[in-house]
């Protein structure tokens, strides 16, 4: 067992006409990118300096991500496009092509392809060296609003779509090669349970899904069937899309810890192995939506809709 | 990798690629290509001494070796990749051998020079940092330890190979391969047709077998990677491929011919072979001469013709055949692109949607007897709860891939260098303007 403590409050100071929507660690910890507006703010952690991004988008931006090697962000916007600012460098590339407003963003390991998936139902794959469109998987019917891609293998990419549908991709040839769904009923008498949010275990064997009825599952997707399920108790149709992320102790007997954000500001954390209640906290002053969270080694970064951006390290107890 | 257990076994256990899918434009004209251990870089070496590394999932070059300088100043003759992917090994024909850290490539990280020019170099497998060379018009091989600042260069030659020089002329050696289960014996092949079996020790180098095959050059010795097989490919337009077995302590060693490979109607000589994987089921050649454009593949333990790899417009020089992507690569004499041929898994449509099944033809819907039974719907959610109790490992990554391939190794990514971008769009800006 084990349990967050607070590092950093605020990292960012809120400006309140915004709406924030991504936050997420650098794979190095260095940093904090935090998306706010048409802007990317990055914090040091160490020096604990922000320094501004400007990007060339005319719209807020989504979601962002970095590259596996910390020194790229690719942001994702309502504009349909998507920018990769180099921390020196500044802009690379922007890259067109989907009709709608861009919704999530993953790097393959080597970093030398970008994924992108958009309210135009599609998710495309691009070339990060020449900022080239190299496919596109359309096989969704409702926006694809979350993928992933696990680190430790390319090979195969989530997504996760309103249109209730989880899919597995071949990332090389863009076939599809598994479909997940809400069980057998997946389209009930409300219409179907819209997926917001899907992540991959660290071995790329387990996928975790939140979908927008506050229920969050694991699956075995190569054999198709849900193994682990997690109730927040306010079991309802969901308006966001809240973060969620895995955190594995680093203690390797110790089970990874399912952490996932409610709509009134909460956290919660589960044994994913045996699916006790470990810890639940309140992240933010306002109570608005966690739309932000991301672990990574013993850190979690969460971010409000409201700017709230905070960081927590997990420690193990003995 | 999870995409294999998720297609159709059967074609992702195929056991050798059948289709052109790829074709690596390449300027410059190349001599010689390595795929990196894991399949997802190619290295190609060309003839004006330049190296150039392709990333296989976008079909481009990412990089050149020696930025600031140090390249080859002549053709590059031969590539190895170290077993983590981070060092590669060039020989070329200006007198050189160096090291490439990837790492920071804009400089070779160690070189050594020899008197004339290199046939082949690659890495030993007997200890990080050795290699064994052959040089142009050298009676042994060369034993090359870049461990210190220093390279140390030693003679592949016994005291044994000192009495046989003067009754016999073995001629020069050419070629030279590791043994990949016993990692201290290298095997060689000489311009008169001799096969040799060097065994490196602490206390020097023994000769463990020696005979004579043809009355020919050789041109490349290849061995299994089981390490029970070899094919040695020269200049008299054959192929010969031998059984080999080697006793553990080493004391017996026996190598019986098992199968010769010709062009009965062309006559014409192979420009390079290269094994299937484990136990070498199959024997792959490109053929020399301006007519032929095709890559021949037999069965070992037949002997028979099974496969033409057809597709490309010109001869074919180097071939490499990678087992974590199951491609086979190889470069074209006239334009100097590289071509791949992979193995092609059609779409499963009944992915699409969790109870759809592909079915061949027409069936008919019978309701089976318990199929809307309640009793059956209380056994389900009873399996469901189960599956909820079972414990799942999140964290363990998978030690072989559904080919048998090792995947304990983390392959090296190859860092990319922002610079040459931020160059490249400044390029393509002023062209604009």
């Amino acid at each position: 067992m084990g349990c967050f403590r607070l590092e950093k409050l605020a990292l960012v100071v809120p400006n309140s006409d915004i709406l924030y929507t991504a936050a997420k660690i650098s794979p190095d910890g260095r940093f904090i990118a935090i998306g706010e507006d048409a802007n990317v703010l990055v914090h040091d952690l160490e020096k604990a300096r922000t320094t501004t991004y400007p990007t060339a988008h005319t719209r807020p931006i989504a979601n962002l991500t970095w590259s596996p090697d910390s020194q790229c962000i690719a942001t994702a916007c309502d504009d349909f496009t998507i920018t990769i600012t180099h921390l020196v460098y500044g802009e690379l590339h922007r890259l067109t092509g989907h009709t709608a407003p861009v919704t999530a963003l993953v790097y393959t390991p080597k970093g030398n392809l970008l994924c992108s998936c958009s309210v135009d139902e599609s998710i495309k794959v691009w070339d990060t060296l020449e900022g080239r469109l190299l496919r596109t998987m359309s096989a969704h019917s409702e926006s694809v609003v979350s993928i992933d891609i696990p680190t430790c293998d390319a090979s195969v990419l989530a997504s996760g779509s309103y249109d209730g549908l989880i899919r597995v991709f071949d990332t090389a040839s863009g076939h599809c090669l598994k479909t997940l769904t809400y069980d057998k009923d997946w389209q009930s008498e409300n219409g179907v349970v819209p997926i917001s949010q899907v992540k991959f275990s660290v071995n790329g064997k387990y996928l975790l899904v939140a979908s927008l009825d506050g229920i969050i599952k694991i699956w075995d997707y190569l054999q198709g069937r849900v193994v682990r399920t997690f109730r927040s108790g306010v079991s309802s149709t969901l308006k966001y899309s809240c973060g969620m992320d895995f955190l594995y102790p680093a203690d390797p007997t110790k089970p990874p810890v399912v952490v996932t954000g409610t709509e009134d500001g909460h956290i919660y954390c589960w044994d994913a192995q045996d699916k006790t209640l470990y810890q639940e906290l309140l992240a933010t002053n306002d109570n608005s939506p966690l739309m932000c969270i991301d672990c990574r080694e013993q850190y979690m970064c969460s971010l409000s809709l409201r700017g709230d951006c905070r960081l927590y390290k997990w420690v193990d107890d003995n | 990798m999870a995409n294999l257990q998720l297609q159709d076994p059967f074609s992702v256990l195929k056991e050798y690629p059948e289709k052109l899918t790829q074709i690596l434009v390449s300027p410059i004209y190349t001599c010689c290509i390595r795929f990196s251990p894991r399949g997802d870089y190619l290295a190609a070496g060309c003839s004006n001494g330049a190296i150039v590394i392709y990333d296989i999932d976008t079909a481009k070059p990412i990089t050149m070796l020696g930025s600031e300088g140090g390249c080859h100043i002549r053709s590059v003759q031969s590539l190895s990749w170290s077993r983590c992917g981070r060092y590669l090994l060039s020989s070329g024909r200006d007198w050189w051998i160096k090291v490439w850290d990837l790492q920071s490539r804009s400089r070779p990280l160690k070189e050594h020079k020899f008197d004339s020019p290199i046939w082949e170099c690659h890495w030993s497998s007997r200890a990080p940092w050795e290699c064994i060379s052959t040089v142009l018009e050298k009676s042994y091989a060369y034993v090359v330890d870049f461990v210190g600042e220093e390279a140390i260069v030693q003679e592949l030659k016994s005291t044994l190979d000192n009495d046989d020089a003067e009754s016999l002329d073995h001629g020069y050696t050419l070629v030279s391969c590791s043994h990949p289960r016993f990692s201290d014996l290298v095997l060689t092949g000489t311009s008169k047709g001799w096969f040799k079996i060097y065994q490196l020790r602490q206390d020097g180098v023994t000769l463990r077998h020696c005979s004579k095959f043809a009355n020919s050059n050789t041109k490349h010795l290849v061995i299994s990677q089981s390490g029970d097989r070899i094919a040695i490919n020269s200049s008299d337009r054959t192929i010969r491929q031998f059984s080999l077995f080697i006793s553990d302590d080493m004391e017996h060693i026996n190598i019986e011919i098992e199968h010769k490979y010709q062009d009965v109607i062309n006559k014409l000589q192979w420009n390079s072979i290269f094994f299937s994987n484990n136990s070498a089921e199959y024997l792959i050649a490109s053929t020399h001469g301006s007519s032929a454009h095709d890559i021949y593949l037999w069965e070992t333990s037949s002997g028979t013709l099974v496969r033409v790899l057809e597709g490309t417009e010109e001869e074919l020089l180097d071939i490499d055949w990678n087992f974590y992507n199951m491609c086979i690569a190889a470069n074209g004499i006239e334009t100097g692109n590289i071509y791949i041929w992979s193995i092609v898994i059609p779409p499963k449509w009944s992915a699409l949607a969790p109870d759809f099944e592909e079915v061949d033809e027409n069936i008919e819907y019978k309701e089976k007897e318990d199929e809307f039974d309640e009793s059956d719907v209380l056994e389900q959610q009873q399996e469901l709860d189960e599956a909820e109790e079972t414990e799942i490992d999140l964290r363990a990554l998978e030690k072989f891939d559904v080919r048998g391939n090792d995947l304990t190794m983390k392959s090296f990514i190859i860092p990319i260098e922002y610079s040459d971008i931020v160059m490249l769009k400044m390029w393509d800006g002023a062209g604009a303007a």
